[in-house]
């Protein structure tokens, strides 16, 4: 069966017969689906101008009574009452209420004949004035509930204060709240319905409070003033009206309509606890507020549960000041546990205080308060607190924690070995957990035992392989191992599971840079001299695809000092050429020194440095094997001849670059006369006799992997000469040779 | 015509009280798991006042169900709400039978059978083979043959009696509504039970012995067993002994408590039973059963009211039965009444002050009510012997004396004097379970 309606509000508005009669007809259609019994609230801003439309409305509603002898409707007309003396008070209920409470006399005697409660009760609710008479006002109540019309009283933050007087209460059959003050209508209205909601939602709290995300109990808003109607307060809020009132309304398809929005995504749970939080600052009677607290104390768990601390924190807060002493100590505690996920531990720690009385046979109260110790770095006392939770034997799997928190407490002392003893039980209770390996890993890379860490930490990182704090450690093992390579590696991985992790970059920053050191101390010993300041060196060795990938604005790389580097370079060899080679000219002698200082030569050089070793390059030039690149060799090994000029001046410069250049620079005549014939021949040729020379192939023997050729070489008419080689380049060079000798022979 | 099979109009069965939460009722079980094994279709509608019903879905349910019959329980308290049903299911189908039975049905004149315009047949005592007779005279098509225990009215409105119909001396013989899963269990916070029917005493103001021609009849143990193990298995946990004396027999009484101990069934139960109907070695084994509450019946604790009232059941037994269990830790319940015969206000006092001095908490059953005068009870009959003046001469003849008299010795006043002393010493208002 659809649940009906049980309370229908309406707000009234003007007294418009037009208006008042499309309502009536509204109601009278709406009353098929009310509840067998229902209550309908009347709410007028004053009792003069509702009183005549309460009266209208009733018709309709003895008329339903009537048809249907088994409904039962209670008729709350709510309304401001007027400020008044006990006589005017009087005649309002003579010439008002009296004449309203005719309509029940048919119900009330056929209440009296069948022996039970009238199906028809009237009940004012009063909204009093903050300036009422308290005393006139009894007057009133007095008469209306002898009279059988109960009445009720609205107050709110301006009437509160006639909760004191004890001979009113005791005459009105309910009292409803109301927070702020006044109010129009559509506030009383709401307060009324929020009041319910709240009444509901207490009720459903013991049983099973998982159903308070169930609609509130069925009830229909009905604006008089605005001409619509809506299905809750919560859509009346919100102005998500249902129909406007008509009173040709087709009333099933509006309940239709009704039921839809209702049961559809209304977030009933969010408007129930908005509910009860507006009730946390209205003052209620004792009981009522107890069941506010107890509710903000629910929603608190609920946010508290979904890791929302900061609403949890707040009801908490809230629940505290409103619940009884005597529930004071859950709401402590789990008002600690949100400060303590918060890092606000010092609350937290005297929030659990205030709980003690009820928690401290609890494993876990202990366990918590070490946690906030923990977490503030007193490490002694969280000990204390731990080893008293775990005197009361929680079970395995808390037990397990609290063992993990101790060695770790115990590690961070600096006593490894009780941390080893603690974890080492943890292991024994629960083999799978990553914490007791990473933690044991810790304590023995503290006591050096590098074999036992790297144990723990491989099991770590087995149980979960994402941990890249263990990697990091793993790594941080294996560089005290000496083994740079392992640890290298595993700094990497550190990196690569979490970028961010600042210890693992800073780590694998300056494990790269001892290698480097390492690496650069056999790269000065191959270059024979020692650098006063190592960094120029280091400056040398940075290729800019390593420093384009660091990104790094300081980091500067090796091309300025490459550039330097090819000056000291030319210098250098062109002052010891001219030292060699006394006789020689500036052509030959340009010559010969663009035979030593050039790419492939410096290649050469560089390789017999193992200068790529030491180099330090971009990923991707790493991977292209950049460091067997002659350009990148050559370039590298230009700005380490820098380096040493920067370090060490002119002189040291000196003294590298004849070393490492001597073998060159000593066959380096030889060289150029032996490789250049046809060029000497050409120049010769072209001074003297105004021609060039012509070569031409006479004949080309033997198999293909081992070819002779013959070249044959004429100077116009003056000269020819034949030379032999096993290439082309080769006889001619040896054609020229043989007509050079002949031209310079004869010249002389 | 188009042949009629047998046993296969659908009958609807209402229990209606607006005062209280909805309880799913054992009577109604009784008649529905009766009528189901006899082929028809039966639902069973319990209106409270936490039941959402309006008049649409009411038509829905009948327009839906389409019962041919309608069965309802009345009280004397309820009747309004019967008549009211009883009107509106006609005025959606007039072709519907309606019949009303219980309490109120089963002692009710002639006189107020023919002012209930609506209702068609009433049901005298037990149900189950009286609706059953109804229900298969309508299926074949002709509404009033071969009744008994029954009043009907005919097509011109004329009543007749059938002759009185004794239900079975063997309960078993009734299916149990337990077993066949006549009730959701789903909302059911406790099951109530009945081993017995009946009571062969012959207390002034009651109603049972006379519904029960003073006779009592039980359910086997092994029934009872079967039952309480079936509720258990649908997770309700607590069981309300509706029995007028569960213990009434003691060998068979002491059975049952050792079989739910042997066989592990211990649950939270609430029983009634005379206070001359308990001993020390009952009430022990009650309590490791599961008892946690016992009611007994007091009425007043005047000895110069309570030997008029034929319960023969003196005041010191009362007062050594609330010992024996609160020396046991069992709660305790005391039915009493006011306005009895006799009473005089200062008599009405000593039973209030009785129940204080003897630490029985007012709240629930205990709060005391004015007797009522219903239809059946001897008191009914006899009012006049015992000074006893109706307030009311216009009432319905469909209702009997009820609470409106007072009497030679407590006026109207005093009554409500008393009863509002009562209230103000309860914890609870006032709200009764059990009437
Ligand atoms: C248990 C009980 C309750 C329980 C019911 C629990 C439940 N969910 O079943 C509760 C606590 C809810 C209860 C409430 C009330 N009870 Co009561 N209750 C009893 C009690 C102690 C036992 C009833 C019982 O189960 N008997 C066993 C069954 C099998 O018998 P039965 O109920 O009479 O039903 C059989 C017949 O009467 C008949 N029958 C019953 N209904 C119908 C309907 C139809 C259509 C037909 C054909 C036959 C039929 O067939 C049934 C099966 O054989 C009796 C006292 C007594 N010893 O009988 C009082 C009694 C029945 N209750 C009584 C009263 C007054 C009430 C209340 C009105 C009290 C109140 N002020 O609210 C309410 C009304 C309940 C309602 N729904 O309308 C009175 C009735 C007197 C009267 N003439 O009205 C009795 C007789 C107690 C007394 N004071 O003497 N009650
Ligand atoms: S009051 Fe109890 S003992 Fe007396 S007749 Fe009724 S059921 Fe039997």
């Amino acid at each position: 069966m659809k649940t009906a309606l049980q309370k229908i509000y309406v707000i009234l508005g003007k007294q418009d017969k037009e208006q008042l009669d499309r309502l009536c007809r509204l109601l009278w259609s709406l009353f098929s689906y009310v509840n067998l019994t229902s209550n309908l609230y009347l709410v007028s801003a004053s009792l003069v101008d509702g009183m005549s439309q309460v009266e209208y409305i009733q018709k309709a509603v003895n008329a339903f009574l009537r048809a249907n002898l088994f409904a039962r409707v209670y008729v709350h007309f709510v309304h401001r009452a007027p400020r008044a003396t006990a006589e005017e008070m009087d005649f309002y209920y003579q010439y008002y209420y009296q004449n309203w409470k005719r309509a029940t006399r048919e119900f009330d005697h056929e209440g009296y004949m069948h022996q039970e409660i009238p199906r028809l009760m009237l009940l004012p609710i009063i909204v009093p004035d903050d300036r009422v008479e308290p005393t006139a006002l009894a007057g009133l109540l007095g008469r209306l509930k002898s009279a059988f019309m109960l009445p009720g009283l609205y107050l709110d933050k301006g009437t509160s204060f006639l909760a004191r007087y004890e001979d009113l209460l005791a005459r009105v059959e309910k009292v409803y709240y109301g927070h702020g003050h006044g109010g129009q209508p559509a506030d009383i209205l709401c307060n009324l319905c929020r009041e319910d909601i709240f009444h509901d939602t207490s009720a459903k709290l013991e049983p099973d409070p998982v159903s308070m995300a169930e609609p509130c109990p069925a009830a229909l808003i009905i604006s008089g003033p605005e001409g619509k109607m809506y299905v809750c307060v919560d859509a009346f809020l919100k102005k998500e009206s249902l129909a406007d009132i008509d009173g040709d309304l087709d009333p099933e398809a509006v309940m239709a309509r009704y039921h839809e929005r209702r049961n559809g995504q209304r977030g009933c749970l969010a408007c129930r606890e908005r509910g009860v939080v507006s009730f946390s600052d209205v003052s209620l009677p004792k009981g009522a507020t107890h069941e506010v607290g107890d509710l903000l104390y629910y929603f608190g768990t609920l946010h508290q549960e979904a890791e929302n601390h900061v609403q949890a924190m707040e009801r908490y807060e809230k629940s505290l000041k409103l619940s009884p002493v005597e529930e004071a100590d859950p709401i402590y505690f789990r008002l600690g546990l949100s400060y303590t996920k918060t890092g606000r531990y010092d609350e937290a720690l005297e929030a659990f205080k205030k709980a003690e009385k009820t928690y401290r046979d609890q494993y876990y109260f202990h366990f918590y308060a070490g946690l906030c110790y923990f977490q503030k770095g007193d490490y002694g006392v969280a000990i204390e607190k731990f080893s008293k939770a775990a005197d009361m034997k929680p079970q395995q799997e808390d037990m397990v924690r609290v063992l993990i928190y101790m060695g770790t407490c115990y590690n961070r002392l600096g006593e490894y070995e009780e941390a080893v003893l603690h974890l080492g039980r943890a292991r024994h209770k629960a083999g799978g957990v990553r914490e007791i390996y990473s933690a044991l890993g810790f304590s023995y890379f503290q006591m050096k035992d590098y074999d036992r860490a790297i144990e723990h930490l491989k099991m770590a990182v087995e149980l979960d392989p994402h941990s890249a704090m263990d990697y990091a450690s793993l790594g941080a093992n294996y560089r005290e191992q000496g083994d740079m390579n392992m640890a290298i590696a595993m700094y990497n991985k550190a990196m690569a599971l979490d970028p961010s992790m600042p210890s693992a970059k800073d780590n694998l920053e300056r494990l790269k840079k001892t290698v480097n050191e390492q690496q650069l101390l056999s790269l000065q010993n191959n270059l024979g001299y020692h650098f006063k300041d190592i960094r120029f060196l280091s400056e040398a060795v940075r290729h800019s695809s390593y420093v384009n990938e660091l990104q790094e604005p300081a980091l500067k790389d090796n091309e300025r000092l490459e550039f330097l580097g090819d000056a000291v370079l030319d210098l250098v060899v062109t002052h010891t050429l001219m030292n060699h080679f006394p006789e020689t000219r500036e052509g030959d002698l340009s010559r010969m020194r663009a035979t030593i200082v050039n790419e492939s030569q410096l290649a050469m050089v560089a390789q017999k440095l193992h200068l790529g070793d030491h180099l330090l390059l971009g990923r991707g030039e790493a991977l292209s094997h950049g460091g067997e690149k002659s350009s990148i060799l050559a370039d590298a090994l230009e700005a380490v001849i820098a380096a040493v000029y920067l370090d060490g001046g002119l002189e040291a410069a000196f003294e590298v670059v004849t070393r490492q250049f001597s073998e060159l620079m000593a066959h380096v005549g030889e060289r150029l006369l032996a490789e250049d014939f046809k060029s000497r021949l050409q120049e010769f040729v072209q001074a003297k006799f105004k021609t060039i020379p012509q070569y031409s192939v006479e004949a080309e023997t033997g198999p293909d992997h081992d070819k002779k050729f013959e070249i044959r070489l004429t100077v116009g008419t003056l000269l020819t000469t034949r030379g032999t080689g096993k290439s082309k380049k080769a006889a001619e060079q040896a054609a020229a040779r043989v007509a050079l000798d002949k031209l310079q022979g004869d010249a002389k | 015509m188009f042949p009629i099979r047998r046993g296969t109009v659908n009958v609807l069965l209402i229990e209606i009280n607006p005062f209280a939460p909805a309880s799913p009722p054992i009577s109604l079980g009784y008649i529905s798991a009766f009528l189901q094994s006899k082929g028809f279709r039966v639902k069973i509608l319990t209106l409270g006042e936490d039941t959402s019903v309006s008049c649409t879905s009411l038509h829905q349910l009948i327009t839906g169900f389409r019962p041919a019959l309608v069965g309802l329980s009345a009280y004397q308290r309820t009747l309004l709400y019967v008549i009211g049903l009883a009107r509106f299911i006609k005025s959606v189908d007039n072709k519907i039978k309606i019949a009303i039975g219980g309490p109120q049905a089963t002692f009710m004149p002639s006189a107020g059978f023919a002012q209930l315009h609506d209702v068609d047949y009433v049901c005298r005592s037990s149900g189950e083979a009286t609706l059953l007779a109804i229900a298969r005279a309508i299926n074949e098509g002709a509404p009033f043959s071969d009744l008994s225990g029954v009043s009907y009215k005919n097509a011109d409105g004329g009543i007749h009696d059938t002759d009185a119909l004794e239900g079975f001396a063997d309960l078993d013989s009734y299916p149990s509504p337990y077993l066949n899963d006549v009730f959701d269990y789903s909302r059911m916070r406790e099951a109530i039970m009945l081993t017995s029917r009946g009571c062969p005493h012959h207390c002034i103001y009651c109603y049972t012995p006379h519904a029960f021609q003073h006779k009592v009849t039980f359910h086997s143990t092994d029934r009872v067993i079967e039952e309480i193990k079936w509720i258990r298995k649908k997770g309700v946990r607590k069981l309300w002994f509706a029995d007028p004396n569960i213990s009434y027999k003691w060998a068979r009484f002491q059975e049952l408590l050792d079989r739910i101990l042997t066989e592990g069934l211990e649950t939270k139960m609430w029983l009634q039973t005379r206070a001359d109907l308990v001993n020390p070695a009952l009430m022990k084994k009650m309590k490791q059963a599961g008892v946690s509450t016992i009611a007994f019946g007091l009425e007043s604790a005047s000895e110069q009211v309570m030997p008029r009232l034929d319960k023969e059941v003196s005041i010191d037994k009362v007062a050594e039965a609330i010992r024996l269990a609160q020396s046991q830790d069992i709660e305790v319940e005391l039915f009493t009444m006011f306005g009895l015969p006799y009473e005089t206000f200062e008599d009405a006092m000593i039973t209030l002050e009785f129940v204080k001095k003897n630490n029985v908490k007012i709240m629930g059953n205990t709060n005391s009510q004015q007797m009522q005068i219903y239809f059946g009870t001897h008191m009914a009959g006899h009012y006049e012997d015992y000074n006893i003046r109706p307030l009311n001469t216009k009432r319905p003849p469909y209702l009997s004396i009820g609470c409106q008299y007072e009497t030679d010795h407590m006026s109207m006043d005093e009554i409500n004097r008393i009863q509002d002393l009562w209230r103000a010493h309860s914890l609870d208002r006032g709200r009764r379970i059990v009437s």
